[in-house]
């Protein structure tokens, strides 16, 4: 399937031109591709990103071009996505553009049911990230933000899968909640820089969740990344993102793709 | 002393693999070792990897060239900015360095623990090695010669890369099924131990 194709099918799921002009050449070796989020669910505002996610042999990182975000998965990393939020998601909401042998619909139908007592535990342990931002915020003050988000948006599907109501939109969530700055708080896409105003307001609303965090055991993000690397756990997969992108990308230990 | 040289490829933290490999040279005679980078990292015993190194330097024995991951650990130790060298995998050095879970002040621990000694030298460190007829860095060069290169950084697998041009070192030292590559120059055989330092492999390129 060729980009104009592609982009053929997206404009009759009622994708905004706009956004597709945007749409990025695909590599050859794509097999299969799905839309999520907004757009798949057809409550797309002006400003929305178009999520992507197409399936390749060999893993290949992200890209953006425009409103356009297209993530690579291979069969494997999929896999990691059973039971997890991000799996329930694309089960709930993907729109299938193509899929050449099957694989990535098979692959989405085997996500399964997430666990929400589990997933809420793991995010009051990683929490304990956010313990020491004396030390940390002036350095990292980015990062420990936009895992802020990740983890206080995490929590709010998580609560409502919980309640038997799943909801994977933050501007329904914020109606549900009765909290307009909700939404732009977790926007994907912010318009501004990290604020530490943004950063209390998401720790105010993942505390309403999760209840107090757990005190920090080693004091800071960097010393968290040195004592905890080695031995796989969330609170270091977190800290490890939290540090955020510098120097050269191709040098970077590798962690891995799905976290709740 | 021997005419041969060898040139090692990435140790990355494992000192078994290093001093096996050292014995297995011992008993061809010692050849002088240009070390192509990358001491540090990865392995548990960086700290030991780099003053077993220094030994060998100082002794007249060994020649370190700088890696990319001794470049991030020097910038970070100068601009006192971690993030960069830990986005590598720098905690398995500082760990090692440091030798105890380290406070909030990383960078205090580390650099209270960091001999100014490895930092000399690092500081020091070539990045390339030229004779007459090769040219060593660790990062492959960009721009093409007529001498013969040898290079590390780029994992090859378990097996050395051996042409007629080039030679690529890199076999995973610092993990688990990893291997240590020398290879011999001017003959191109290599030798190669596994991450317990057992010889494994002699091979003619």
């Amino acid at each position: 399937m060729i980009r104009d194709d592609v982009v053929s099918a997206l404009l009759r799921m009622n994708v905004s031109p706009n956004v597709l002009e945007d749409f990025p050449e695909l590599p050859g070796e794509v097999e299969g591709l799905l839309v999520y989020g907004s757009q798949a669910r057809g409550d797309a505002v002006p400003g929305s990103d178009l999520d992507v996610l197409a399936l390749v042999a060999a893993p290949r990182p992200s890209t953006q071009s425009g409103d356009v975000n297209v993530s690579y998965y291979t069969r494997e990393q999929l896999s990691t996505g059973i039971g997890t939020l991000f799996g329930a998601h694309l089960k709930r909401d993907a729109k299938m553009i193509w899929d050449n042998h099957g694989h990535l619909t098979r692959a989405v139908e085997d996500m399964g049911e997430v666990d929400t007592d589990r997933l809420l535990a793991r995010a009051r342990s990683m929490s304990e990230l956010f313990t020491s931002p004396e030390r940390d915020l002036p350095k990292y003050l980015p990062g420990l933000l936009r895992q802020a988000r990740y983890l206080l948006r995490s929590c709010l599907y998580a609560q409502a899968i919980a309640d038997g109501d799943s909801c994977f939109s933050v501007r329904e969530l914020a109606v549900r909640h009765g909290d307009p700055y909700l939404a732009r708080l977790l926007a994907s896409r912010q318009p501004s820089e990290a604020t530490v105003a943004d950063f209390d307001e998401c720790l105010s609303r993942l505390r309403g969740i999760i209840g107090e965090f757990p005190p920090s055991g080693h004091g800071s993000l960097e010393a968290t990344v040195v004592n905890e690397w080695g031995r796989p756990s969330d609170v270091l997969a977190m800290a490890f993102m939290a540090l955020g992108a510098t120097g050269k990308g191709s040098d970077y230990a590798e962690m891995e793709k799905i976290l709740l | 002393m021997s005419a041969e040289i060898a040139f090692v490829g990435d140790v990355h933290g494992n000192l078994s693999a290093l001093r096996g490999l050292c014995h297995v040279l011992a008993a061809r005679g010692g050849p002088h070792a240009v070390f192509l980078g990358d001491y540090v990292n990865k392995g548990a015993q960086s700290a030991e990897v780099m003053q077993e190194l220094l030994a060998y330097s100082r002794a007249g024995r060994a020649t370190l060239l700088a890696g990319n991951h001794e470049a991030a650990l020097l910038d970070a130790l100068d601009t006192g900015d971690l993030t960069a060298f830990l986005k590598m995998g720098g905690a398995m050095t500082i760990r090692s360095y440091v030798g105890a879970k380290v406070g909030p002040d990383v960078l205090r621990d580390f650099r209270a623990r960091f001999p100014s000694e490895h930092l000399d030298a690092v500081r020091r460190m070539p990045e390339t090695y030229e004779s007459d007829d090769l040219v060593a860095q660790h990062i492959p060069p960009a721009a093409s010669t007529p001498k013969f290169r040898i290079t590390a950084h780029v994992p090859v697998g378990k097996l050395p890369r051996i042409g007629r041009h080039s030679a690529q070192l890199e076999t995973g030292c610092g993990a688990e099924s990893g291997r240590l590559t020398a290879l011999l120059w001017p003959s191109r055989d290599y030798v190669q131990v596994d991450a317990r330092g057992a010889i494994v492999t002699r091979g003619v390129g």
